[in-house]
């Protein structure tokens, strides 16, 4: 039987020498095991990333492939190029607003605006670029804004004879008009303070001014009641006045004429309130009820009299109707509906509703009275039968408006040339109001419950926010992305997924804006670029076969089928229908991955019933737009390369396993101490991670990947742990190897480096052993197919046989050039503006297809068109020679009418079965361009992985290429606009030189450009460059340092199909930036395959290259925000002044601010630092504003600021009056004017208009002037807001015997 | 009857027949030429009105110009811009801040001559009928208010047959519905400016009578044509503010 030993604990030992050095092993090993992991994570993600190789089956597709990519990537930038120049040559007169993609923002930077006083068409104030002045600017422009020149400057325009005001009008244009500038352009000034006219029977909402001038104009006294601060308040008044009989007496003659008390007394007669002329009581001489007929202003069928009088409304019971001769209301007059009937009593009864959709009118045929003698009627003005979505017709009340659409809406799918259009039922009629073409505004509807339970729609157009979709998609948090989407009803979150690692979100239009097809074309085709996608399918060879793990649906037409919605949501743009359900594919190419159905798009032609977009909410417009990559998408989705953590996890796995058992068996067999226990679970983790390492190295060194990569590293850790039992085994002295390991790593660090030598020896072989296995099986293999999806413009049918069906469609939604254009390639819309206009087919008599011949002006200094024949030319150097490797020839081809040109690199049958458009170019020119950049064979296949072939099939592989290479020929063939193209291809012959590449390689672009700004609180950022060519980078903060004395390393994309649109990327994260100018010196070498072979010598270097970040100084900060106190205004809704300064940052404070009143997150609108911002639309209340601004060093400053918003409804008070000496003084409680009449001038003195009394001096509270005690004093204040009492005085001092004035 | 007797029947049918035609055609200058008493409000009335509605017509197509500069044709009609921006996303500025005086300068202007003939023919019609006529400077001034144009002839005028009349002035009317319409464009006009575009809709419900129509043009300009659905006067400008240009945003 086995002695069991008891193990003893002493104090002492536990903090003995030896216990100390154990337990700083311990630490040291707990801390390995991370720098470990966190290394051979590291580390296999870089592997991953470069260890993937161009392996394709089709060795034709190889070239085809790579051609094209260098094709197409080239001509790309050629064309964004010149996309730029266009836009710059069209400078416009937007100043860099939200609304402009970054790019443009770019351009538009450039310039500046400057104020043209007066342009050639007439214009004045008109800000535009400062290269526009000379063109279309009729005087000298001035250098600055028009709101900052004194001529130019808004505010609003009073005329004072008429009391009329004009806001936002322009100070010099305003008194040239004879009109009083007033520095406001809000309309808050007292002057323009609206409020209701009673004249006679009418009402109108105006200025006190104006309605005094129409007043005296009429002849009538008004009533103007500032109160009333609404026009529907104010229209409701009218029909409030007291009405009633006017008797004139002429001699014996009573005549009668009915009117208000204030017309009577002009004409000075006398008024009896609520009685009819007619009524016997009166003993005039007019009958009742002679006639029916309508009245202006008003909308019921009323009784007329003998003398012409309006009597009370229709009712074939006359003896009701005329009330004995009294006014009857219209509430107690006769009811037109019964129930739901809303004309059950037309023939009867005259009291029309036009809320309810009636109103006096001539009698039709169909309509009749009870008395045929009569012609009146309450008229239906409701619409029947009224047109909407897809051929429905539906019953719409009078005054109700809905949405009709000329195509599905949403989901990015609004067919290209459709419009919204609002539909309006307005007196029986139904009108409509086209939103904005190109789908710039859209129709939006709601619902609200109306009598009956029944709906009553009201639409309206409204701007399409889809603008700012695109650009939600800047930026790392994910959750704004999702909220800011969400919240913009005309963006939607579309979710992609291509499979694994390719699965992510982006904002989207819901109803895309559209372009006009033949202007812009270049900057549409940038546009719809950024939908571009390329997504990589990889596939791992692994034990148990191959396997996918990034992009599984890549190469599936689901991936062409997400990406043609995605891009169509961009604008017109992708495959799409018009929308008389003609289709083209036009709009997009795809490689390795399926075309989808043309027909799959037809149905989104057709309008749905009940479809309808959001309100939204108006308020809230664009806040910041910016643009990303053209063919990467936005950052945020970038895939990742395969992850490797699986490895790190393992090895630690399988460390920790066994060392838990060494410790046990210790604790079981041998030592059973607390340090035995860790020991053996240290060592033997340590062990492995030797192991491990050792395995990693050597998979490193022979180009494993995958799963022979994984199962090297762990094969190595397991021999690690092999190897430190077996040094256990033969120092610990145990008959149990694993007890042993414990055993040995307790005795000490001798013991324990021994047990770590021998693991790094086990693990080195083990991994060798299972390296050559996996290398055997093929083990770790992969395979990649490069997906790419090319998103284009639209492009309209071919032909012109549709052209006449936008004329005729329906002439509620008429035809446009913009929907013209759709209708057919050879569509033309003529005699725009004429009022004749037509979509109408282009005459083209010539049936030939187009001519190509090469592009003599275009072409690459150093070479010419060689050999030119109607079949096509060769592109040579000067001397005949052929085009040396890496070499960018820009070259192109014209035809004789403008065409779309396609080409391939093999003979194709026909024009459709050509795949590629000439640089990814769908549009119609009369030039192209082409250009190519072709690389070395040594290129294409320097970082292949050659397992699928023999050496000498490789070989052949590389001869084939060569050979290709060597003599590339293009197959080109150019269709015009009727759809005709040659059956003959165009041949461009090329030749390829082939020898040692010489060239170093140079950047093409970086970003962040060289000289651009980082942030005050930026200490790191990361740097993207593109080289002409694949190579590896270094850099330095020192200069003339070689390249391998740079300290550090940028990541490269070094395969050929890696290249971008600015060539091959490199990037790096540069942390430490200083304050000030951070240099980042750079050189790169090419050929990485040449990397550690005895051919590095023949590696190009470049020179030293500098990129230099500035850092801010200081921080941007808000120094102010207005208002940030009480802003008092007379009517609601009011307008106040957002102003905000600040300072520090990268331009002493320049920045773009926006604002919300929800807070800093959920801006809603943008304006620049330096300019003012009117809030319109302030409701009575408190409010605070959260301003954020940031300059163009992303320098980010935030603040808020309360104020409220009182509205001043209340006149002026008269707090105290007295007499001092010879004047009299009055004390209000507000700022304003006093203006008094005495007794002297007439009789009734308290109506007179405050305009028309004589000024007291003083505009603030204390009001002066001089005092005769003989006389009455009727005084009216006015605040500044236009409040007064109307018709009353705020005080009457009477004379008095003693000096003392009286108040009344 | 002999055959003499009946062509002379015809004849004398004839001419009867043609003096009715004539007195029918020039009815309003016979009555006054047959009426002794000529009412000098009457005719100047008469005289004015036909001239007052031709301008008020053309005025009210273009915008309230005559030749309006600034203006954008469209089929065939030049119509001022009343409130125009250059620029996309910007509401517009106000080119004529005051439209109705504006239109009333014209109206005057154009009137002006027209009033000064007239006055002048009411003088040589007295002259005709043996009245002794002193005429002084005649001045006219047109001014536009609801529901009416008011016309004022100052036109210091003695007639002297058998007694003597003297006459300052003399007010013209005439029916227009012309001020409304320039009002509502005056607060469409404001909405253009501050809001960028209109709700036409609202003023239709609130002023049954009035029809506001509004034409897009792909270009971002809109014309407003605002009438009477009575009487079937129209006011039409344009303008052109809160332009959001197609695609992105991009300008041509």
């Amino acid at each position: 039987m086995n002695e069991k030993k008891v193990i003893e604990l002493k104090k002492e030992n536990i903090f003995c020498k030896k216990a100390q050095a154990s337990y700083l092993q311990i630490i040291v090993l707990v801390i390995s095991t991370f720098a470990f992991s966190y290394f051979i994570y590291e580390s296999s993600k870089i592997l991953d990333e470069k260890q993937n190789q161009l392996v394709n089956e089709n060795k034709n597709s190889i070239i085809k492939t790579v051609l094209k990519n260098f094709l197409l990537k080239a001509i790309d930038e050629v064309s964004f190029i010149k996309s730029v120049s266009a836009a710059e040559e069209n400078p416009t007169a937007n100043d860099g607003l939200g609304g402009l993609a970054g790019f443009e923002k770019q351009v538009i930077g450039q310039l500046s605006l400057n104020c043209c006083p007066k342009l050639k068409n007439n214009a004045t104030c008109q800000n535009i670029a400062n290269v526009q002045c000379k063109d279309i600017c009729a005087v000298d422009c001035i250098p600055t804004k028009c709101e900052q020149t004194t001529n130019c400057k808004l505010g609003t325009c009073f005329d004072k004879n008429e009391g009329i005001c004009s806001i936002n009008s322009p100070k010099g244009s305003c008194e040239a008009n004879k009109g009083k500038w007033i520095n406001d352009k809000t309309g808050n000034a007292a002057e323009c303070q609206n409020g209701c006219c009673l004249l006679g029977t009418q009402a109108q909402f105006l200025t006190q001014t104006r309605c005094q001038k129409l007043s005296e104009k009429i002849g009538i006294s008004a009533n103007f009641k500032s109160e009333i601060r609404t026009e529907i308040e104010c229209l409701a008044l009218a029909s409030q006045q007291d009405e009633g009989a006017c008797v004139i007496v002429n001699g014996e003659t009573r005549n009668c004429i009915f009117t208000t008390r204030a017309v009577c007394l002009k004409n000075r007669g006398e008024f009896f309130k609520g009685y009819l002329c007619s009524n016997p009581e009166l003993n005039t001489n007019c009958e009742k009820q002679k006639t029916v007929n309508c009245v202006e202003g008003k909308n019921e069928v009323y009784w007329f009299d003998s003398c012409g009088n309006k009597e009370n409304i229709y009712d074939a019971n006359k003896a009701k109707s005329w009330n004995n001769g009294k006014i009857l209301s219209k509430e107690q007059s006769c009811l037109l509906s019964i129930g739901n009937n809303l004309f059950a009593n037309q023939k009867t009864c005259g009291n029309c509703n036009f809320l309810t959709g009636s109103i006096c009118s001539r009698k039709s045929s169909s309509e009749k009275l009870a008395d045929s003698s009569l012609n009146q009627v309450c008229k239906n003005i409701n619409c029947k039968d009224a047109p909407g979505n897809a051929g429905t017709t539906q019953d719409r009340k009078n005054g109700e408006s809905w949405c009709v659409y000329d195509s599905y809406i949403g989901d990015g799918k609004d067919a290209p040339g459709s419009r919204h259009y609002k539909y309006y039922c307005i007196d029986g009629e139904v009108k409509n109001e086209p939103c904005g073409d190109m789908r710039t505004s859209i129709c939006v509807e709601s619902e609200i419950d109306g009598q009956n339970r029944k709906t009553f729609s009201n639409a309206a157009c409204r701007p399409n926010r889809a603008l700012e979709c695109v650009g939600y998609n800047a930026g790392e948090d994910k959750e704004k992305l999702r909220k800011e989407c969400q919240d913009n009803p005309d963006c939607q979150i579309r979710s992609i997924d291509f499979g694994k690692k390719y699965q992510f979100n982006i904002c989207t239009p819901k109803y895309p804006r559209g372009f006009l097809q033949t202007e812009n074309a270049e900057i549409t085709k940038v546009l719809c670029n950024q939908a571009n996608f390329q997504c990589t399918k990889i596939k791992v060879k692994g034990i148990g076969g191959w396997k996918t793990v990034a992009g599984n649906k890549c190469d599936s037409a689901e991936f062409t089928q997400q990406m043609n919605d995605w891009c169509a949501s961009m604008g017109d743009c992708g495959m799409s229908t018009n929308v008389l359900g003609k289709v083209t594919d036009d709009g997009y190419s795809v490689s390795n991955a399926p075309k989808i159905n043309k027909q799959n798009y037809a149905k989104y032609a057709i309008p749905v019933i009940g479809q309808k977009a959001e309100p939204g909410d108006i308020s809230e417009i664009m806040a910041r737009y910016y643009g990303w990559g053209a063919t990467t998408g936005p950052s945020d989705y970038e895939p990742k390369s395969i992850e490797s953590i699986g490895i790190m996890e393992t090895v630690i796995g399988i460390g920790g396993f066994m060392g838990v058992i060494t410790a046990l068996s210790g604790v079981g067999t041998i030592v059973s101490t607390t340090s035995a226990f860790f020991a053996g679970f240290a060592a033997n983790t340590l062990t492995a991670l030797a192991g491990a390492v050792a395995g990693y190295i050597i998979a490193k060194m022979f180009g494993l990947q995958g799963d022979a990569f994984t199962a090297t590293v762990i094969g190595g850790a397991i021999g690690g742990i092999v190897g430190g039992l077996a040094f256990a085994a033969s120092v610990g002295g145990s008959t149990t190897a694993l007890a042993s390991l414990g055993a040995a790593a307790a005795l000490g660090t001798q013991g324990f480096l021994g047990a770590l030598v021998a693991g790094g020896v086990f693990g080195l072989a083990a991994a060798i052993a299972i390296m050559t296995i996996m290398k055997i099986m093929g083990i770790g293999k992969v395979k990649k197919t490069v997906a790419q999806f090319t998103c284009n413009p639209w492009q309209a049918p071919r032909g012109g046989d549709d052209c006449g069906k936008c004329n005729t469609k329906n002439p509620l939604q008429p035809c446009t050039k913009y929907k013209c254009q759709t209708f057919g390639q050879l569509c033309e819309f003529i005699n725009e503006g004429t009022g004749s206009e037509m979509c109408t087919k282009v005459d083209i008599k010539d049936v030939n297809p187009p001519v190509i011949t090469p592009w003599k002006e275009l072409i690459s200094p150093g070479y010419k068109y060689d050999e030119i024949n109607d079949d096509g030319f060769k592109i040579t150097g000067q001397n005949g020679e052929c085009i040396t490797e890496y070499t960018p020839v820009i070259f192109g081809i014209s035809t004789n009418k403008v065409s779309q040109c396609k080409y391939d690199v093999v003979h194709t049958d026909n024009y459709d079965a050509m795949s590629n458009f000439i640089m990814d170019d769908n549009l119609y020119r009369y030039n192209h361009t082409m250009a190519f950049n072709i690389p070395s064979v040594e290129s294409l296949f320097g970082n292949m992985n050659d397992e699928d072939y023999t050496d000498a099939e490789l070989a052949n592989l590389k001869a084939v290429s060569a050979n290709k290479l060597g003599e590339l020929n293009y197959y080109v063939r150019c269709i015009d606009k009727a759809g005709t193209a040659p059956v003959k291809e165009y041949t461009i012959r090329t030749c390829v030189k082939p020898g040692p590449d010489l060239t170093p390689p140079y950047i093409t672009k970086s970003t962040p450009a060289d000289g651009s700004y980082v942030a005050f609180n930026q200490n790191i950022t990361s740097l993207n460059i593109w080289l002409s060519e694949p190579a590896n980078c270094k850099y330095s903060s020192n200069k003339n340092k070689s390249f391998e004395e740079m300290e550090n390393s940028f990541t490269c994309l070094t395969d050929a199909e890696d290249i971008e649109l600015y060539g091959w990327n490199c990037n790096t994260t540069i942390n430490n930036l200083a304050r000030g100018d951070n240099r980042i010196l750079i050189k790169c070498r090419d050929q990485p395959w040449l990397a550690g072979t005895i051919n590095e010598s023949q590696r190009n270097t470049m020179q030293e290259a500098e990129i230099t970040l500035i850092k801010s100084q200081t921080e941007l900060r808000i120094t102010e925000i207005s208002p940030n106190a009480t802003i008092t205004a007379g009517t609601e809704p009011a307008t106040a002044v957002l102003k905000v300064k600040t300072d520090g940052g990268v331009e002493n404070g320049k920045s773009v601010c926006g604002f919300s009143f929800t807070g800093y997150n959920q801006i809603a609108d943008t304006f620049s630092s330096d300019e003012e911002y009117t809030l319109s639309m302030m409701l009575n209340g408190k409010y605070t504003v959260y301003v954020k601004c940031i300059d163009i060093g992303g320098n980010i400053a935030q603040a808020s600021s309360g104020f409220e918003i009182q509205i001043d409804n209340n006149a002026p008070q008269v707090a105290r009056a007295y007499q001092q000496s010879e004047s009299l003084t009055i004390i209000t409680d507000e700022p304003s004017q006093c203006t008094f009449r005495t007794d002297s001038n007439s009789k009734s003195i308290c109506s007179f208009n405050w305009e028309n009394g004589t000024l007291m001096s003083g505009a603030d509270l204390i009001h002066t002037t001089s005092f005769d005690d003989k006389l009455s004093y009727y005084i009216k204040c006015q605040d500044v807001y236009g409040n007064s009492l109307g018709s009353g005085c705020n005080i009457i001092v009477k004379r008095g015997r003693s000096s003392a004035p009286q108040q009344l | 009857m002999g055959k003499r007797g009946q062509l002379t029947i015809l004849v004398i049918i004839a001419l009867i027949i043609v003096a009715a035609v004539i007195v029918i055609m020039l009815y309003p200058r016979i009555s006054v030429l047959i009426n002794p008493k000529v009412s000098p409000s009457s005719y100047l009335k008469s005289c004015i009105e036909p001239v007052v509605k031709s301008n008020i017509e053309i005025l009210s197509k273009q915008g309230g110009y005559f030749a309006p500069q600034g203006n954008l044709d469209y089929k065939n009609q030049s119509i001022k811009y009343i409130c125009y921006t250059a620029e996309n996303y910007r509401t517009c500025l106000v080119q004529q801040p005051r439209i109705k005086g504006h239109f009333e300068d014209e109206l005057n202007n154009a009137l002006a001559p027209k009033a000064e003939a007239c006055a002048e023919n009411l003088k040589k019609e007295y002259e005709k009928r043996g009245y002794s006529v002193s005429l002084s400077e005649i001045h006219s001034n047109t001014s536009i208010v609801p529901g009416k144009i008011n016309i004022e002839f100052s036109m210091p005028m003695k007639i002297k047959k058998e007694s003597t009349q003297t006459f300052s002035k003399f007010d013209i009317e005439v029916d227009s519905k012309i001020y409304d319409l320039l009002m509502i464009s005056t607060s469409i006009i404001d909405f253009e400016s501050t809001y960028g575009d209109s709700e036409t809709t609202l003023y239709m419900q609130y002023y049954p009578d009035l029809k506001i129509e509004k034409i897009k043009l792909s270009e971002g300009s809109r014309i407003y044509i605002v009438s009477d659905v009575v009487t079937k006067e129209s006011f039409t400008f344009a303008t052109r503010s809160m332009v959001w240009p197609p695609g992105y945003g991009f300008q041509q």
